[in-house]
């Protein structure tokens, strides 16, 4: 293996980049320098009445017009069919191609959603947004953190997820108090690609257990769900494991019940949880051993 | 070795060119959703339906009641139920105007808790939300024996009430592409709480018998104010993010100790703290060029803490010491920086890698002074963590539309000194009678590799295989060592094995069962060469079948810890090795049934095990009816009975009944 081998295939791959990446394949449907578009002298509604109710009615109006997504139509406005791109047409774009469409304006999500679980799965944003330049659903097009009952919706491809909501302690999803969005970005949190920032999505309800402290638990950097289970569980707390058998995953060492000189043998016998004394679990600004202030 | 980089090439390129058009998506997720949303249909029909209703708006009231057999306080705390019978009310409103639209959540019980959310987007781009959070949390008492502890104070009510409030405004920022948030917020809780740490230790055990329970009274508050911007700029993504939090902490210990009804003694700690916390953080993020995206960030915290007076006094016949511990004030500086990318050559291949690398400084000056036999002690320390960094690496790559490659990696490294000194002195507080130096330097590093394949089998089966390794190692350096013991230079390395498997059947059944095997083993430079393995078995099933949803979830969890026997040379009087076996089992059987006119009926009955012996055992049934009385109105009953055992503690086994009516309105 030679660096001269590396850098051909780091070329190689350089190249394979430029041809599948760029997300061409919708421009390349509409093809706009092709096909002239419909001018001032024909409007889309002329004829497609029912539809502009619901673009009326939509947020989508004031930023877009129908050759946004279904190409320069001109010849389709004076010679009907003509060439347009319609909806069987842009249903045949693959998952990637479909959700470029939508990603040239809705910019945010463009950079992170190739990288997100879904995506990679072959989903694209009608699948979730279905109809949502039609306007049948307009609920369904809000920002997530109002998507008003997710659940339901998500169950449709992840039943075992929901179905752990019905263990003893639970988020409050089934309660309607939070839904599936809540947490999940579905379009994908850059950050979390690149570089770490902070807790994420459990910061935004637990911020007394996220917020950043001198005496961090290390536990917190492999992120909240190495020690809760997020969905369900039949242990207080959310917890993956009961008790101490949680804590021994990391802090099992040769010696033990010894660790760092401290027997605690004594404290096992008396069915302590290791948080019975190391109070601040999440971290502590006093004690490097997360020991509570006053013991 | 070129040979098989121009076969890999060859076989890549073709790929490349064929990314024109893409493949279809792997069957990753079955994408049922779009399946319905692309219905035979015309496009005519699809364009004839009505515009949707306006949003409805709800009301519902609820009473419910709760029984109990046995301990009344266990139930109480599992289930956050202060009272035995209780109200709610709940509402629901969104509205829309031609300036805002937004919408309105509420909720309050006639134990004094609940929520409230306001949403408001208005028509210029800004958003506002305001919410507030009121939950009580009712605790057991506690004790280390298996007797019933007597309260010292019957009257005396266990229990934590935690308060959030929080406003946040945001705006679009068009010119920027981007957002601007500003929010503040507050998070308190306050009440008694019982001392988890009764009988347990030898510091407690001198001032608590067994039996013998203490609380403490808690008043902690924070207050948060921050602010964010995001922004596009040619295609960057910028975050600032600036905070400012202040933190004030009241902590009182309350100790009694007592034989039989007399009282013996007692005990009193107090602590009072106030903390600045100052964090800043920069990140750029840019998706160009297309299909490589990069990003970094920068973060700063600044810790100061006031000076603190904690101060204990033991009363009764045994007043031996007031200690005050005068705490000028620990101050920590920390600089994160972390740079990413990911880079998607291909739709079937991905690498991504993020390193970081942090530096802390903590300075802290401490002055306890103790009224005890023959001296103050005076004691300063230090403490100095120069840096540490992570390197993570992953990719997936799949070359086939029927069979994927992922890996991920993690490197970390850390490096960092402990030094404490603390120097006692006699009450004139300059005749110094010891010191004492302890310095600590680790050098730790720790690594894992996982790969996996992902095999998704005639679109319906999918089957992950993987294996994770990881290693971690120590050097430990302990120039000046007095008052601990050591271990030396460790070794920890762990090989997992892990299955999953996922099954979906023509859209009414879905079968996943995962599971995990791994093998830790822990070696130490004095002989020691410990191991501890662990079983992860999980499976869940649902199933519809016409009205009828069923789901079922097991779990079982096994650990053991297997305790070398110690070398004569490490061998320290009074310590003694153990093995330590801990399970948890689950079963949960569910089902939901959808009847005419909107109602439903749901079942639900959990049965949770834990740890050898079977310390716990919690059994949990469930059945809520939902019935529709009209349109327009819809009754809801619910039952729920709980049966908790402690093997270790019979004294807390309780059963629970609890059961609700509740009625809602849409209008």
């Amino acid at each position: 293996m030679t660096v001269r081998s590396i850098v051909i295939l780091f070329l190689a791959l350089a190249g394979c980049s430029r041809l599948g990446g760029g997300g061409t394949e919708f421009l390349r449907l509409i093809d706009a320098d092709k096909h002239r578009p419909i001018g001032d002298q024909h409007d889309c509604f002329d004829c497609h009445l029912k539809i502009r109710d619901f673009h009326e009615a939509s947020i989508h109006r004031r930023v877009m017009d129908c050759e946004s997504c279904h190409g320069p139509g001109g010849e389709h406005a004076e010679d009907p069919p003509g060439a347009i791109i319609g909806p069987a047409a842009l249903r045949n774009l693959s998952p990637q191609g479909r959700s470029e469409m939508c990603l040239r304006c809705h910019r945010n999500n463009a950079a992170a959603w190739p990288a997100t679980a879904h995506a990679r799965a072959g989903l694209a944003c009608f699948t979730c947004h279905s109809d949502a330049v039609h306007f049948k659903q307009p609920e369904a097009v809000r920002p997530p953190r109002e998507f008003p009952s997710s659940t339901p919706f998500c169950e449709q491809c992840h039943a075992a997820a929901v179905a752990e909501l019905n263990q003893p302690y639970h988020h409050p999803v089934r309660e309607g108090e939070i839904s599936c969005t809540s947490c999940h970005d579905i379009h994908g949190e850059f950050e979390r690609a690149t570089a770490t920032w902070d807790y994420g999505v459990c910061a935004r309800c637990h911020p007394r257990q996220t917020h950043e402290k001198v005496f961090r638990h290390p536990a917190l950097d492999e992120g909240c769900g190495v020690c809760h289970a997020p969905h369900g569980s039949s242990i207080p707390s959310l917890l993956t494991r009961t008790a101490n058998s949680l804590c021994l995953q990391c802090h099992f060492q040769p010696g033990f019940p010894n660790i760092a000189g401290v027997d605690h043998a004594v404290f096992l016998a008396r069915a302590a949880n290791c948080w019975d004394c190391h109070v601040d679990v999440h971290g502590s600004n006093s004690d490097p051993s997360l020991l509570g202030r006053i013991r | 070795m070129r040979r098989s980089l121009a076969i890999a090439l060859a076989a890549l390129l073709p790929l490349a060119a064929g990314a024109q058009p893409p493949p279809p998506g792997p069957p990753d997720v079955q994408p049922t959703v779009e399946k319905a949303a692309a219905p035979s249909e015309s496009e005519e029909d699809r364009n004839t339906q009505d515009p949707p209703p306006p949003p409805e708006r709800s009301a519902e009231i609820e009473a419910g009641g709760m029984g109990t057999i046995d301990h009344t306080r266990r139930i109480r705390e599992l289930w956050r139920l202060p009272v035995d019978g209780w109200a709610t009310g709940r509402i629901q409103a969104p509205f829309e105007s031609r300036l805002l639209r937004g919408d309105v959540a509420a909720e309050a019980t006639t134990f004094g808790t609940g929520f409230a959310r306001l949403h408001l987007d208005f028509n210029d781009g800004s958003t506002l939300r305001l919410f507030f959070r009121r939950d009580r949390a009712p605790y057991d008492w506690r004790a280390r024996n298996g007797t019933d502890p007597t309260p010292l104070d019957p009257f005396t009510n266990l229990e934590l009430a935690h308060n959030q409030a929080g406003a946040v405004w945001s705006r679009y920022l068009r010119p920027l592409d981007g957002m601007l948030e500003i929010g503040a917020g507050y998070d308190g809780r306050t009440g008694s709480k019982p001392s988890l740490t009764d009988g347990l230790s030898p510091v407690t055990v001198d001032r608590n018998e067994f039996g013998n329970p203490s609380y403490r009274d808690l008043a902690d508050h924070s207050i948060d104010v921050y602010g964010r911007l995001s922004a596009v700029v040619r295609g960057m993504r910028l975050r600032l993010d600036v905070a400012f939090r202040q933190d004030f902490l009241s902590d009182a210990l309350h100790q009694t100790d007592r034989i039989g009804d007399v009282v013996t003694g007692g005990y009193t700690e107090q602590l009072h703290e106030s903390r600045q916390t100052v964090e800043a953080g920069l990140s750029v993020e840019s998706a160009a060029p297309a299909a490589l995206l990069v990003g970094g960030s920068y973060r700063f915290l600044y810790v100061h803490g006031e000076p603190s007076e904690r101060r204990d006094q033991r009363l009764g016949a045994d007043d031996l010491r007031t200690r005050v511990i005068e705490d000028g004030g620990l101050t920590t500086v920390r600089n994160r920086i972390a740079f990413g990318a990911v880079w998607l050559p291909m739709p079937s291949l991905r690498f991504g890698g993020r390193i970081e690398a942090e530096s802390t400084v903590i300075s802290d000056d401490a002055t306890e002074n103790r009224e005890m036999v023959t001296s103050d002690v005076s004691l300063n320390s230090a403490r100095y963590d120069p840096w540490s960094g992570a390197l993570h690496l992953d990719g997936a790559w799949s070359p086939l539309r029927m069979l994927a490659f992922e890996a991920d990696g993690t490197l970390r490294l850390l490096a960092g000194t402990d030094r404490w000194n603390q120097v006692l002195v006699l009450a004139d507080q300059t005749t110094v009678i010891a010191e004492r130096l302890r310095e600590l330097t680790r050098d730790r590093i720790a690594g894992n590799v996982e790969g996996r394949v992902v095999v998704p089998l005639l679109r319906r089966v999918r089957l992950v295989a993987g294996y994770r390794w990881d290693r971690d190692h120590w050097d430990v350096d302990q120039p000046v060592l007095v008052d601990t013991f050591t271990l030396g230079d460790r070794d920890r390395e762990r090989h997992t094995v892990f299955v999953l498997a996922r099954l979906r059947g023509f859209r009414f059944f879905t079968l996943e069962a995962r599971g995990a095997y791994f093998n830790e083993t822990y070696s130490t430079s004095t002989g020691g060469s410990d191991t501890h393995t662990g079983w992860d078995a999980r499976f869940s099933a649902t199933a519809t079948f016409r009205q009828l949803g069923v789901y079922a979830v097991g779990a079982f969890t096994d650990d053991r810890y297997r305790v070398s026997p110690i070398p004569p040379a490490a061998i320290i009087a009074g310590f003694a090795p153990l093995d330590f076996i801990g399970q948890t089992w689950l079963a949960l059987v569910g089902a939901t049934v959808a009847l005419p006119r909107g109602s439903s009926l749901t079942a639900n009955y959990t049965l949770a095990l834990n740890t050898e012996d079977v310390r716990v055992r919690m059994q949990d049934a469930s059945l809520r009816a939902g019935i529709a009385l009209g349109p327009r109105l819809r009754l809801g009953l619910t039952a729920r009975y709980l049966w908790f055992y402690d093997s270790l503690a019979p004294w807390s086994n309780a059963q629970g009944i609890l059961g609700s009516a509740s009625l809602a309105a849409n209008f």
